[in-house]
């Protein structure tokens, strides 16, 4: 080998180290630019129908949801009213959402035993938690739960009051996936819309975990980029609300009308498929 | 007769002494780690949790501090006893509640209805379970 070759080899040879540096120190940030980019709505694929079936055959009611989260999910602002007389709401442009809103009448304003202001992933699993008038003394709330509602689906929103301690999120989070996958649930997992924890680990977690058990995302997040302040109060945490009245342009200026139009649109989706599956029986 | 009656009686006396001198645990001692634990809770002291659980529970103890870091907590009219003391496991019940508050909104968990087990480990005791 002459110089040049000698000189070359080396070059590449350094250049191919580099990159593969540069690989494996790929810090949690670098693999965050991804989530962003993921659909508001979910796809649901082969392995989402395959739960849906396996859901519907043990039992589990197609017209239940239930939603799993923190305050922002225990409140009555999110979707309760659609339960109620139509003077609490109107669905302006999307009038087309209304069978979603019989389809799963009763599940809206279900007061989820697995929904508590406080609530991080841990408390979802936690017998401090179990509301012991309802729940078994061996059952988590998060059980409690889909054994009282028996839902077909579960909306999870959490992680907001993990950010104060995300080390411990992920797993907790992954217990809460395979409780609800071993119960024949299909759980949609939703990109939360703050960044307590300073650098959007948790989404990039749930994120992950989404893509570790091939489940929807729902990504709430990217739906109020657009807002002001990213659609969150001074305090960063809570969502900026007006009404639910999908017809005055107001309520498209704040976070919650997003959220539900949002959940709307993947309870629609949902039903689709649960529709498809009860067809085909 | 006399000397009969004397003879049971001293029996007796050391039956009893004997009784007296069985190694028991230090009541104090074994509910303990109770205590700690609950304070964990309220500290949101994560840290504590490994010196104060067995090695079986630990990640369950974590779990239940986890469980509070959404909240401000703090311990009501609290204290802890043996109610089941044991060689190397007993069983330690409490009184009191936790006080968990989020805004204006105040959740209290009564304590009084969970028998926490302890074992030694190591010659210490620590709790592992309810």
């Amino acid at each position: 080998m002459d110089r040049h070759r000698q000189k070359a080899f080396f070059l590449v040879l350094f250049t191919l180290i580099l990159l593969c540096g540069s690989v494996s120190a790929q810090s949690p940030a670098d693999y965050g630019r991804t989530w962003q980019n993921l659909p508001v709505l979910p796809e649901f694929n082969d392995h989402a129908r395959q739960i849906l079936w396996l859901g519907i055959k043990n039992g589990h009611d197609p017209h239940a949801f239930s939603k799993v989260g923190d305050c922002d999910t225990s409140t009555s602002w999110y979707l309760s009213d659609y339960d109620r007389d139509q003077v609490y709401y109107d669905l302006g442009d999307y009038e087309s959402l209304r069978p979603v809103l019989d389809f799963y009448h009763g599940s809206f304003s279900r007061l989820s035993l697995a929904a508590t202001p406080g609530f991080s992933a841990a408390s979802v699993l936690s017998t401090f938690w179990l509301n012991y008038d309802l729940c078994h003394y061996d059952e988590l709330p998060l059980t409690c739960e889909y054994r009282i509602h028996n839902p077909l689906t579960v909306l999870i929103s959490l992680g907001t009051n993990d950010g104060y301690n995300p080390p411990v999120f992920k797993e907790n989070m992954r217990q809460i996936i395979e409780l609800t996958l071993a119960d024949n649930r299909l759980p949609i997992l939703m990109l939360k819309a703050d960044n307590v924890e300073k650098n959007y680990s948790i989404n990039q977690d749930i994120a992950d975990l989404a893509k570790e058990y091939d489940l929807p995302v729902w990504n709430f997040w990217a739906s109020i980029q657009h807002l002001e302040n990213h659609g969150l109060q001074s305090d960063g945490i809570h969502l900026t609300f007006y009404s639910n009245y999908f017809s005055h342009p107001k309520t498209w200026e704040t976070a919650w009308a997003y959220r539900n139009l949002t959940a709307l649109q993947v309870l629609e989706k949902l039903q689709f498929e649960i529709e498809s599956i009860l067809n085909a029986q | 007769m006399k000397r009969n009656i004397v003879l049971i009686l001293m029996v007796l006396l050391l039956i009893t002494a004997a009784a007296g001198c069985s190694k028991k645990p230090d009541s104090g001692e074994a509910a303990k780690p109770v205590e700690a634990f609950y304070n964990a809770i309220v500290t949101q002291n994560r840290d504590k949790v490994s010196s104060i659980a067995c090695a079986d529970w630990e990640k369950d103890a974590l779990r239940e501090v986890d469980a509070f870091m959404g909240v401000k907590s703090e311990l009501k009219d609290f204290s802890c006893s043996v109610s089941e003391p044991a060689d190397n496991e007993a069983i330690v019940t409490c009184k009191g509640s936790i006080a968990a508050s989020y805004g204006t909104e105040i959740t209290t968990f009564p304590l009084d209805n969970r028998s926490h087990k302890v074992i030694k480990e190591q010659g210490e005791w620590h709790i592992c379970g309810y």
